[in-house]
């Protein structure tokens, strides 16, 4: 392995770091906004089950990352580095600003970016954009859906138990374990798109063969790198996302992270790439949805929902911009 | 009669998924189905709750001597 490939692999592994710094806060922001737990442990918890998450799932979204967006041989060292600073450039810029955005898409637009600039637009994969572009919509709504379907059950289900007090103790445990669950389903989730680069650089360099499958020193490291990026979190964003979209009791909260965490596991499982951001937000707007649609903060919702969509071109065309000066070379 | 909000929005949602079937994979068009199916679902019952409200709202303001 060239020194080259392993200053690639740091870079790609900082960007998982920065990722669970940036994105994995929504993990426990909605754990943290219950108090079922305080920050400082909320972030432990999450960390862990973000690392255990190479378990459970397999690589299928790393194989998406890998082959489905760029076609084989555009990818080279230069257009990795390119893709990994537009995508971390776009993470830098919107955690600064608040902006609760998706890494996975920023590095899905970055890479494309940087491959438009390498070899053009027939470089890109246009199916495998597709089904990335479907699931930015998809995944809040099946989020949404879930998480008022759970929701309305769990209180036709409990509406005559008188024992408030009782009810909670039990939807404040139950919360612990859908936390976990959402943490896992992020870690399987955010951890592979880093494994995906990885796999791709080691590819393109002639270290592991075409048809390769992710080496478990990349799994191991990509989720080593997501956890310790959560245990050092980002608070400005758990701000954002517990408290401000909508207020949350702990039966709402459970209620959230189960229903984004059975959207996470179905798209890990499928080997879609989606925002885990996007999934829980959506999940928190279908809980406040059962009260009233007065009861979600739209204002922040909508300032979410531009963020999707500046994000792919935003991290496109920064991606682009860094590949410039590696043209001087090639 | 008025519709509330919530049957609207969940329509609305039922409809954004539908509105993307023609660009989706194939083999993820269930999805948009069942979300679409699902949101249906819940914007009728919402209807329902909302009508069954007004009713009863109603028949308190022609009857006030009604528990």
């Amino acid at each position: 392995m060239t020194l080259s490939v392993v200053l690639i692999v740091a870079v790609a592994l900082g960007f998982d770091f920065f990722n669970g710094f940036h994105d994995a806060a929504n993990s426990i922001a909605t754990v943290v906004s219950t108090r079922v737990l305080s920050p400082r442990l909320a972030v432990a918890w999450a960390a862990f089950f973000n690392f255990a998450a190479f378990l459970i799932f397999g690589t299928k979204v790393a194989a998406t990352i890998a082959e489905d967006l760029v076609k084989p041989g555009v990818f080279t060292n230069s257009v990795i580095v390119a893709g990994l600073i537009g995508a971390i450039g776009w993470d830098v810029v919107t955690w600064f600003v608040g902006l609760p955005t998706s890494s996975s898409h920023a590095l899905v637009g970055a890479m494309g970016g940087a491959a438009v600039a390498h070899a053009g637009w027939s470089a890109l994969i246009k199916s495998g954009y597709q089904k990335i572009a479907v699931f930015i919509v998809l995944s809040p709504i099946i989020g949404l859906l879930l998480a008022f379907t759970i929701m309305v059950s769990v209180y036709w289900i409990f509406h005559r138990h008188r024992k408030v007090e009782r009810l909670n103790r039990g939807f404040r445990r139950s919360q612990l374990v859908s936390a976990a669950a959402f943490s896992l389903g992020h870690g399987a989730n955010d951890a592979q798109k880093t494994m995906g680069v990885i796999l791709v650089l080691l590819i393109a360099n002639g270290i592991v063969p075409a048809n390769s499958s992710v080496p478990l020193w990349v799994v191991l490291s990509a989720h080593t790198a997501i956890g310790l990026g959560t245990l050092f979190g980002g608070w400005r964003i758990v701000h954002t996302m517990g408290s401000k979209i909508t207020k949350l009791q702990p039966v709402g909260g459970m209620s959230a992270e189960a229903a984004a965490a059975a959207t996470l596991f179905f798209t890990a499982h499928a080997g879609i790439p989606v925002s885990t951001t996007h999934t829980i937000t959506g999940a928190i707007v279908g809980v406040g949805t059962t009260q009233r649609l007065s009861a979600v903060r739209w204002g922040v919702a909508r300032q979410v929902v531009w963020a999707w969509i500046v994000t792919i071109p935003g991290a496109f065309v920064l991606a682009w911009l860094a590949f410039q000066p590696f043209k001087a070379f090639t | 009669m008025r519709i509330g909000r919530r049957p609207l929005f969940f329509l609305a949602t039922a409809l954004v998924c539908l509105a993307i079937l023609p660009v989706t994979p194939p083999e993820f068009r269930w999805v948009n189905l069942g979300c679409a199916g699902l949101a249906v679902f819940w914007a009728v019952l919402l209807t329902i709750e909302d009508v069954a409200g007004a009713r009863r709202g109603q028949s308190r303001h022609e009857h006030p001597d009604l528990p």
